[in-house]
């Protein structure tokens, strides 16, 4: 799982700027989502297709920018006014989730299918997606905001004078400094726990 | 080419026709999606920019001569991909008290997120920043003043600054300026 983490981590860089609000997290969840199970669909039909296996990345990619077209489509009418602010990073999202697939899949498997725990890699990113965005959101603004048909409802949940002093890790780059730190805390606990029989030995 | 000598070749062919017109139908479902979606869109950000406009020029009772959007002008160049503008309301745009003027409702990027920043441009008063949406309030963002660009704690003055400086270039090329310093919308 932890190799995951990482690898998403790497792979959905681009949109990190977007993901300032719980609710906008929960839109690139739904996106990936979608991407999953498009991939997961095009992967079924690609063998009855008989493509030679370096072309198959031709007809993945344009799918998914498909997908995504479909999904910025969908959210103008639903939520008119993210779908605005998030349109080209819904756009870059395709790239990353096809670095993220051909990272975890290396092993020639596809990353869409189950891995050796039993569920299916992007779940991790689902996860990670979700607790980043809440987690910005609540340190920067101090709310929390579910996407209703055409707006956004905040609760506040920080009073104001709090958010003064959590702001800078709620930010854009107080986000990236934090989630450093936190994939190396759980770098090290690991290092540390795999180092531990062997030292008692 | 396929040479359909087998069975096997024509069910495959048969996978790939049925294949490019799921493409096809598709494709044509995201068309329609996206021009609905762009409809939706645009009246949306259209009424939260009229909104943002009065709160930052006042109420119609306060002052009967503020710009509100009218209709919108689709512009190609720099920072006009992701911008909506559309033109202040008043027949040739220069009937009203401020000039024939222009507003820009763009997605701006900030460290503390997106939001929806409106900024009013016109020959006499240049460019404005109006004010942003897009993201929650934070104490001192219920502060802010209209025209002011430390305003909008989402996005820093600095990137304020530079969407100021790309949309003037940008609104230069879609409004002429007449002698008497009121402005034209060019066709």
């Amino acid at each position: 799982m932890k190799k995951h983490i990482f690898y998403f981590v790497m792979s959905v860089c681009p949109v990190f700027p977007a993901l300032s609000l719980f609710s906008f997290g929960l839109v690139f969840v739904l996106e990936f989502c979608l991407f999953f199970l498009c991939l997961l669909g095009v992967r079924e039909t690609i063998p009855h297709l008989r493509i030679k296996d370096g072309c198959v990345f031709l007809i993945e990619i344009p799918v998914l920018l498909l997908t995504s077209a479909f999904f910025v489509g969908f959210l103008k009418i639903v939520l008119p006014t993210p779908a605005v602010l998030l349109e080209f990073y819904l756009y870059v999202a395709p790239f990353s989730y096809m670095i993220f697939d051909s990272l975890v899949c290396s092993g020639g498997k596809s990353g869409a299918a189950t891995n050796s725990d039993g569920y299916p890699p992007i779940l991790t990113g689902f996860v990670f997606l979700s607790a980043f965005s809440l987690a910005r959101e609540f340190l920067y603004y101090g709310t929390v905001s579910l996407p209703v048909f055409n707006e956004i409802i905040f609760t506040r949940v920080l009073p104001h004078g709090i958010t003064v002093f959590t702001r800078f890790w709620g930010s854009f780059p107080g986000a990236m400094i934090l989630t450093g730190m936190i994939l190396a805390l759980f770098n090290f606990i690991d290092v540390k726990s795999k180092n531990a029989p062997n030292a008692a030995s | 080419m396929m040479n359909m000598n087998t069975p096997e070749d024509g069910r495959t062919l048969r996978f790939r026709i049925a294949f490019v017109c799921a493409a096809l139908f598709f494709m044509a479902i995201v068309f329609l999606l996206n021009h609905f979606g762009e409809l939706k869109a645009e009246s949306v950000v259209k009424a939260e920019t009229a909104e943002i406009a009065a709160e930052a020029f006042g109420s119609t009772s306060e002052n009967e001569n503020r710009p509100d959007p009218g209709e919108r002008i689709r512009v190609k160049g720099s920072g006009g991909r992701y911008a909506f503008v559309f033109a202040s309301e008043g027949g040739d745009h220069a009937a009203r008290g401020s000039g024939g003027g222009l507003f820009f409702a763009v997605p701006t990027m900030g460290g503390g997120g997106a939001a929806l920043s409106v900024f009013y441009f016109s020959p006499s008063s240049g460019m404005m920043f109006l004010g942003s949406r897009g993201a929650p309030r934070t104490a001192d963002v219920a502060d802010d003043r209209p025209g002011d660009t430390h305003a909008g704690r989402a996005v820093s003055s600095g990137i304020l600054k530079i969407w100021m400086r790309r949309l003037s270039a940008l609104a230069d090329t879609i409004v002429e300026a007449d002698a008497d310093g009121r402005g034209r919308v060019a066709r």
